[in-house]
């Protein structure tokens, strides 16, 4: 049986072949056009591709963005002033709340309600769905202060940002947030308070961005499987990945030394909970959510916490903000006639990757994009398919909404999954 | 989806006047009818497949509006235009032979007949509100035909060509995202696509000579147009020398 996938970015299907009343297999399908951004970047201006880039999501555009300027900052030695980077990774915060709202209350929600969408749910609780429409445009509004528009933003550039948020807008994103954080309380309580989150043992090993902090940016990976943990360089990432391609499709998977593996906020959670702001420990502990989430389908919990530490952080950053001097590095022409350019960063559904090999004249020549969901693809089709045997020929009539439920609780980009095609150079 | 969702959220009162039959995004599929009053087209055109499904909701559609730069001018996916498909294809893919796309980028018009026209990557959220609105009580937003050097002026922003020397394509690009970037201190980029009106060869011609003097080679300048405005740009396309 065959259903297109709803409530997910971009399109893509669902296939579950059944035999005799038992699934035999799950497959992911995208059905979406691929627009072939790893051929079109080349031969274009590193300043032309942080644009271009931009637009391979249309839910997590800075991410794009911010993995592309580093990944070129690094290559050519450009220094980022401190105060610099920590504005990045701020409007790639409110990026991160943003994305995650819509998914909450807008995708993933109408699962748990029984529902075909969110603005159902006008008919049952109009405050919820008033409210979380309203949290919605809090989100926006604070990004359209910060990058100028909510998604291809224009306020991040190799070396840095454009303009750094004046002292009166750094007022009135203080007062956004704090709206945010008192509509947000209510709306999560409603969800932390669910009953029918599913709780079984759902779940594949964990990989995400290693640092100091709750994952966020990082040069160093972590692999977190039952018994240990692996930790190695972002430069190595395409060495260490197994690719693989099914015959006959396009779309490649990725293990990682033979497994498949989860990226995204339910690897961020389970591995780095108690690096999430204490408040908002606080606030998803008093309603018994902690680590480790068993089931996959639990990923709501840890949007939840992560909205939360994301708001409470950018709270924190400009109750003691400081206006400072543009930065306008010069970007001078590569020493080398070839330069590989490679960064990672954690898009709002994970580790999200770019390379780029440049020319001396700062020219793209060849580009590869690893994208989150490309990396949660072979999880997804697993765990439904353990779903699904587990219960066996009981699952044949829902089999196609049961596995639905589970991809959608990954909050996949099919739009950017159409890069699980990487370059063959 | 953002600013479709955003429009929708700026103003409670719409979502009782609109019944949203298909926006696979947002909702599961519910029963189609046999006629829509109001299509909205994100995307432009690349396979056959696509093409059909354009037509056969041109169909059943009473208004129908490309919305977006990848509707109304083809979108940075267009860039590829004019390179031979198959060395696309063979590029990113290990098996290019299971790829079925078209060698063209088709803007909707070039498909179905369009009603209206927002351009924008992304649309400007209040554009499709006041679209929104206004559709519902039977009228249309009117368009003032204006560059971005219009929105700059209104809003007191300071040149940022003129004062600062940083190349800017404003003055050739349609109005309609409010002068973003001239507001961040840097040059508009042409995303809401180039004016399809008081623009001929020699003007655009004269144009990129200025932005050369400003350090934007011609290169760059067509790569920038190029992938925001294929449509209106292949009109323009022998203005300037490479």
């Amino acid at each position: 049986m065959e259903r297109v996938l709803t409530r997910v970015e971009g399109e893509g299907k669902v296939l579950v072949k059944v035999k005799e009343g038992n699934v035999i297999d799950v497959e992911i399908q995208i059905t979406e056009a691929p627009r072939f951004f790893e051929y079109i970047v080349r031969g274009k201006h590193i300043n032309n591709v942080v644009e271009i880039v931009s637009r391979v999501c249309g839910l997590c555009g800075v991410s794009y963005m911010l993995t592309a300027t580093r990944a070129f900052e690094k290559c050519l030695k450009i220094d980022v002033p401190q105060e610099v980077e920590e504005l990045r990774r701020i409007i790639h915060l409110a990026e991160r709340v943003k994305s995650h709202v819509i998914h909450v209350f807008l995708l993933n929600l109408p699962d748990f309600l029984e529902m075909p969408n969110s603005f159902r749910l006008g008919a049952v609780n109009s405050a919820m769905l008033r409210n979380s429409m309203k949290l919605l445009t809090l989100a926006v509004n604070i990004m359209d202060i910060l990058g100028g528009r909510t998604h291809n933003v224009v306020n991040i550039k190799i070396g840095g940002v454009y303009k750094p948020p004046s002292e009166s807008d750094a007022v009135k994103i203080v007062k956004l947030i704090k709206d945010a954080i008192e509509l947000f309380k209510p709306l999560a309580d409603f969800v932390l308070s669910l009953k029918n989150i599913p709780e079984e043992k759902l779940a594949k090993p964990l990989m995400i961005l290693h640092g100091n902090g709750y994952p966020h940016v990082s040069d160093e990976i972590a692999f977190y499987n039952s018994e240990n943990a692996e930790i190695f360089d972002v430069q190595n990432f395409e060495n260490v990945l197994d690719v693989m391609q099914r015959p006959g499709k396009t779309a490649l998977l990725y293990k990682y030394k033979g497994q498949s593996y989860i990226v995204g906020p339910f690897a961020r959670f389970n591995t780095s909970y108690d690096r999430l702001h204490g408040e908002a420990r606080d606030f998803v502990s008093s309603y018994g959510w902690k680590p480790p989430l068993k089931d996959v389908r639990q990923q709501i919990i840890a949007r939840v916490a992560e909205i939360l530490d994301s708001l409470l952080t950018l709270r924190d950053f400009f109750q003691n903000y400081k206006p400072f001097e543009i930065y306008s590095p010069r970007i001078e022409p590569a020493k080398a006639d070839k330069l590989r350019c490679v960064a990672a960063v954690e898009a709002p559904r994970g580790i999200l990757y770019h390379r780029y090999d440049i020319d001396e004249k700062l020219k793209v020549l060849h580009c590869n994009i690893i994208t989150p969901t490309a990396q949660n693809i072979l999880a997804m089709e697993e765990l439904s398919q353990e779903k699904l045997r587990m219960l066996g020929r009981a699952a044949e009539h829902e089999a196609a909404k049961l596995t639905e439920r589970i991809v959608r609780a990954f909050d996949p980009c099919i739009s950017c999954s159409v890069h699980v095609l990487s370059s063959k150079y | 989806m953002n600013q479709v969702v955003r429009a929708l959220a700026s103003e409670e009162k719409l979502l009782n006047f609109y019944n949203i039959v298909l926006f696979d995004e947002i909702t599961e599929r519910l029963e189609m009818p046999k006629k829509i009053d109001l299509l909205l087209i994100e995307g432009s055109t690349v396979t056959r497949e696509q093409e059909e499904v354009v037509k056969k909701f041109r169909e059943i559609s009473d208004f129908v509006v490309a919305m977006g730069t990848c509707a109304v001018q083809g979108g940075v996916q267009a860039l590829r235009i004019g390179d031979d498909i198959e060395k696309v294809k063979a590029y990113v893919y290990p098996n290019p032979e299971h790829i079925d796309v078209n060698k063209d980028v088709k803007p909707v018009d070039n498909v179905i007949s369009v009603d209206m026209f927002i351009p924008g990557c992304p649309v400007n959220h209040e554009a499709i509100a006041s679209l929104l609105k206004k559709f519902v009580s039977e009228g249309l937003p009117i368009a003032i035909p204006e560059s971005v050097c219009s929105e700059c002026k209104r809003k007191g922003i300071v040149c940022v060509m003129v004062a600062y020397g940083i190349p800017c394509l404003g003055p050739i690009t349609i109005s309609g995202c409010g002068a973003i970037c001239p507001s961040f201190g840097r040059g508009c980029y042409g995303c809401f696509g180039l004016k399809d009106f008081d623009l001929d060869n020699s003007k655009l011609k004269m144009f990129a000579q200025q932005l050369k003097d400003l350090g934007m080679d011609n290169d760059r300048f067509e790569q920038t147009v190029k992938a925001y405005s294929w449509k209106t740009w292949s009109k323009y396309q022998n203005v300037y020398h490479r």
